[in-house]
């Protein structure tokens, strides 16, 4: 009986010992299930840290064609300038020499004091008219190539505004969905959500940057009104020179000289 | 007889009296037409010069080729034409040069394609 009883207490104190460790054993079964789903939502979040590397890599690696693209084209520029210049130069000694031949031939047929002043203000006149288009036109030249390469600067400014929103759009997007995914907000959901800003980043660069063409016709543009400034300084010049033809022909006597 | 030489010094008469007529006819005719192509001759002459030189003509071989200061004035012309020349060719190279592909441009924005996540 004695040991019966002993039995008993033995038991009952094993019982209340396990208690406490069962429930011990049950709150750490919770935890570990609770750390899995956290675990695989932080996984799922760091996934999102890559995302703005990507991104940004890819913008770089186009801006950086973009860049080639405007340097080749500066040097193009330049080139072409340059060319131009030297053509204008070429040709403009050219007809001073062939120029410089006439007027001798011309004083050779004033045969008067009279005549030979006529001749020498016909040959002024005629200088200070070929200076003055020449420097007219070296002027519309100028004001059309600054007028140019400020349009080019303006139009490569949009471009970069355009990129870096661009990559500013991308930035808060990312961190939205960092935040939203840390927060607890099914993966799912936060990379529904990131796809949707991207493409809204998107849309809003295509629509921000230079129309397509712009840039080409603002040049067309510049040049039509440099040909413009142009023929105004002949019609000018053309005016100058028949004055002065004119009034070499009345000190010659109405003669063709 | 005697009428019949008075009939013949008449006509001896009215024979010189009309060779006379013809031969002062035939010169004046003559005066006449010259006078006229002199004067058909010189206004062309000047009528041709002006209009070269209002139109800015760059040919060198109008009627005035001889003309020491109509040659200066058409080279100086054929200069300005020559230097406008040059200009728009080279101003026609820019637009081209000026900015990048557009299409480069609008490729930026197809990054938001690039992260998979």
């Amino acid at each position: 009986m004695r040991q019966v009883s002993r039995l008993t207490s033995i038991l009952a104190a094993s019982v209340i010992l396990m208690l406490p460790l069962g429930k011990t054993f049950a709150l750490a079964a919770t935890g570990n299930a609770q750390t899995t789903g956290t675990t695989k939502q932080s996984a799922a979040c760091t996934k999102l840290n890559n995302v703005l590397n990507t991104l940004n890599n890819n913008v770089n690696s186009r801006v950086a064609q973009i860049t080639a693209q405007r340097q080749a084209n500066a040097a193009k520029l330049a080139q072409n300038r340059s060319s131009w210049d030297s053509q204008i130069a070429a040709a403009q000694a050219n007809w001073d020499n062939t120029r410089s031949q006439e007027f001798t031939a011309l004083m050779q047929k004033a045969t008067t004091s009279q005549e030979q002043a006529a001749v020498t203000a016909f040959e002024n006149s005629i200088d200070a008219a070929v200076t003055a288009r020449r420097t007219a036109n070296e002027n519309a030249r100028d004001s059309y190539r600054s007028a140019v390469d400020a349009a080019i600067a303006a139009n490569q400014a949009e471009i970069n505004t355009a990129i870096a929103n661009l990559q500013a759009s991308y930035a808060d997007a990312v961190t939205a969905a960092q935040t939203s995914c840390s927060s607890g907000t099914a993966y799912s959901s936060v990379a529904t959500t990131l796809k949707a800003s991207l493409q809204q980043a998107k849309a809003t660069f295509v629509s921000s940057k230079p129309a397509t063409g712009s840039l080409s016709t603002t040049v067309k543009s510049l040049a039509a009104t440099k040909l413009a400034a142009e023929q105004t300084n002949d019609q000018t010049f053309k005016a100058a020179v028949n004055a002065a033809q004119q009034q070499l022909k009345t000190a010659f006597g109405g003669k063709s000289v | 007889m005697e009428q019949d030489k008075s009939h013949s010094a008449g006509f001896a008469v009215l024979e010189f009296a009309l060779l006379l007529f013809i031969i002062i006819a035939v010169v004046g005719i003559g005066v006449w037409v010259y006078h006229l192509r002199n004067e058909s001759t010189l206004p062309a002459a000047v009528t041709t010069a002006s209009t070269a030189s209002a139109s800015g003509s760059t040919s060198s071989s109008s009627t005035n080729t001889s003309s020491a200061s109509q040659n200066i004035v058409n080279n100086i012309e054929n200069e300005a034409n020559s230097e406008t020349s040059i200009d728009q060719k080279s101003s026609s190279n820019e637009p081209s040069q000026a900015g990048v592909n557009t299409a480069t441009v609008t490729q930026v924005g197809d990054s938001a394609n690039a992260a998979s996540f």
